[in-house]
């Protein structure tokens, strides 16, 4: 917990100096987006207003003083603070990161508990074959495979999307199949891996129903690494859905984030990079939480390593 | 009165997966009748205990098994649907496995481990309670033993945990795989003493391997050598000191001798 505040400081200093840093100023991306003729003067004026005459490190300060607030300053291509902005983006994004998730872990653990206890040969190299497929292929591609089959061939979906809760089918697949696969193999050789254990042995040779050795003996020693994969995933999908969101034309963070780096709108930017930082720590950080909980003899070694910290 | 042996290994043969050439384990042969205690020795990795992996049936590969029979009172274990197998293991045939540090699931606890034995003895959970208090008693197992994970109990209290759980099984044949090894000689002595109680109240048949020849003398009469997969000996342990037994018998007592 002690590494939490420098991890912090340091995801937003590289947050901040790297969209700062990046060539384009924002205020004549504005003007010139907006089509006014506008003297250097004009220009002079508006850079006082965003605070963008100050020096660069001057600026990381305010904006790290004020971030205390919750105030993230303001948009410039919309006008709107950057909080506003991201209430009305964020339920989208984080609706479609869960849902991809959700059905990841589904798939992935039907995935892998078929193939590694079936060990049928066909079934094995299908898995071998799917997997790989999935992980090769960009998301952006599978979107457009997914579009010209069910919206194009057989139109069961229209392309623009219309507002309602089956727009996110797509999308949800798009984000789910790759890590699906990924994960599915990862269950598979860490069954695999288990049932050489001499515990699975016993559980065997005490007679107890394969059913009771799979959920509770089983799933209670893979748990651990998929508890940790799942957060990584969640945050990986969340990134992810910068492109997603853009090729099913859905207004969500990452939409919201595409627009601001074509706009170096710089507030946007920043936060939102700290926001992707912040969301990959939490989750990671709730993953060590549970797996502390699911792995007794661990905790005591980890209390002592804690300690010494 | 003749024993009719209440377990019987025919001709097993045990290959390495594309390798049939040099079989792991070579036609290995022998028979138990009601309550007999053998000893099984060897140098380590002579294959004992894919022996015991194999009677369970629950050999992994690259290991086949090529041929053999494992005949418990009339059935043939290996032949039998997964269903029957099931009701063999356990009650029928249990196996206390090598390194008790391994063989409890790390992450549940003492009590869990063998509160699930109810499924198996399809006892009522009081029934099964009061069983593993008396069986806890037997083997001079503390009872706050039970709440707590694998990893507070010494490798001799999980070995004795191992015991209570075949205390409350009451297998007809029980395997115990090397359950000595990486103990210090005090508690390796408690251990077989509680294995004798335990012997003793299930009336068991017990296959005992081990490679330390001075506890298999002390708990079976009856001794099988192997070597490099294959029985190279039998006697009974009256018979060890005989200038005519096998060369690695010869070995293993002169090896005794030394230390």
């Amino acid at each position: 917990m002690a590494t939490a505040i420098p991890t912090l400081l340091g995801m937003s200093m590289l947050g901040f100096f790297m969209v700062a840093l990046t060539p384009g100023d924002p205020v004549e991306m504005e003007l010139r987006r907006l089509g006014v003729i506008f003297t250097p003067d004009q220009v002079v004026a508006l850079r006082q207003e965003y605070g963008l005459d100050q020096p660069i490190f001057k600026r990381y300060l305010d904006w790290l003083i004020r971030l205390l607030h919750l105030d993230m300053g303001q948009s410039i291509a919309s006008g709107r603070s950057v909080l506003e902005e991201f209430k009305t983006h964020l339920p989208l994004t984080l609706t479609l990161a869960s849902l991809s998730l959700a059905l990841s872990i589904l798939l992935s653990v039907l995935f892998g508990i078929t193939a590694a206890l079936t060990r049928s040969k066909v079934l094995e190299s299908f898995v071998q074959f799917f997997s790989i497929f999935m992980v090769s292929i960009p998301s952006f591609w599978l979107a457009l495979l997914l579009l010209f089959i069910f919206a194009l061939s057989l139109e069961w979906i229209s392309l623009l999307g219309s507002g309602a809760w089956y727009d996110l089918v797509l999308p949800v697949l798009t984000l789910s199949l790759g890590s699906a696969a990924t994960m599915g193999r990862l269950i598979r050789d860490r069954i695999l891996a288990v049932m050489s254990e001499d515990y699975i042995r016993l559980a065997i040779a005490k007679g107890l129903p394969p059913t009771l050795i799979l959920r509770r003996h089983i799933m209670k020693s893979i748990l651990p690494p998929l508890v940790t994969n799942w957060a990584v995933t969640f945050g990986a999908l969340l990134g992810g859905s910068v492109i997603v969101e853009n090729i099913f034309n859905l207004p969500g963070l990452g939409q919201m984030a595409l627009q601001a780096v074509f706009e170096r709108d710089f507030a946007i930017l920043q936060a939102y990079l700290l926001f992707m930082g912040l969301i990959f720590f939490v989750s990671n950080f709730i993953a060590d939480l549970l797996n502390y909980w699911l792995t007794p003899h661990f905790r005591e070694q980890n209390n002592s390593q804690m300690a010494t910290k | 009165m003749v024993d009719s042996p209440l377990f019987k290994l025919d001709h097993l043969t045990i290959c390495q997966q594309g390798n049939d050439h040099k079989p792991i384990i070579d036609d290995v042969s022998f028979s138990l009748t009601q309550g007999q205690r053998l000893g099984l020795i060897g140098r380590s990795g002579c294959g004992k205990s894919v022996t015991s992996h194999a009677i369970m049936d629950i050999l992994r590969p690259p290991l086949i098994r090529k041929q053999g029979q494992a005949v418990l009172q009339g059935q043939d274990i290996f032949t039998l649907p997964d269903m029957e197998k099931r009701r063999i293991r356990g009650q029928g045939i249990f196996c206390i496995f090598q390194s008790p540090g391994s063989a409890l699931h790390p992450a549940l606890t003492i009590q869990q481990q063998m509160m699930e034995l109810s499924t198996v003895i399809e006892q009522s959970p009081t029934t099964v309670t009061n069983a593993i208090e008396y069986a806890f008693d037997r083997m001079q197992l503390p009872l706050r033993c039970l709440t707590q994970y694998p990893h507070h109990l010494s490798g001799g209290m999980k070995q004795r945990v191992l015991m209570a759980m075949a205390l409350l099984l009451k297998p007809r044949f029980l395997i115990a795989d090397e359950p000595t090894t990486g103990l210090d000689v005090l508690t390796e002595r408690d251990v077989i003493d509680t294995m004798e109680i335990m012997l003793e109240e299930t009336q068991a048949a017990c296959l005992f391997i081990s490679h330390d020849i001075r506890i298999v003398k002390r708990v079976c009469p009856d001794l099988l050598v192997m070597q490099d997969g294959k029985i190279v000996d039998r006697c009974t342990r009256d018979e060890l000191t005989y200038r005519d037994r096998a060369e690695t018998t010869r070995e293993i007592i002169d090896a005794m001798k030394v230390a």
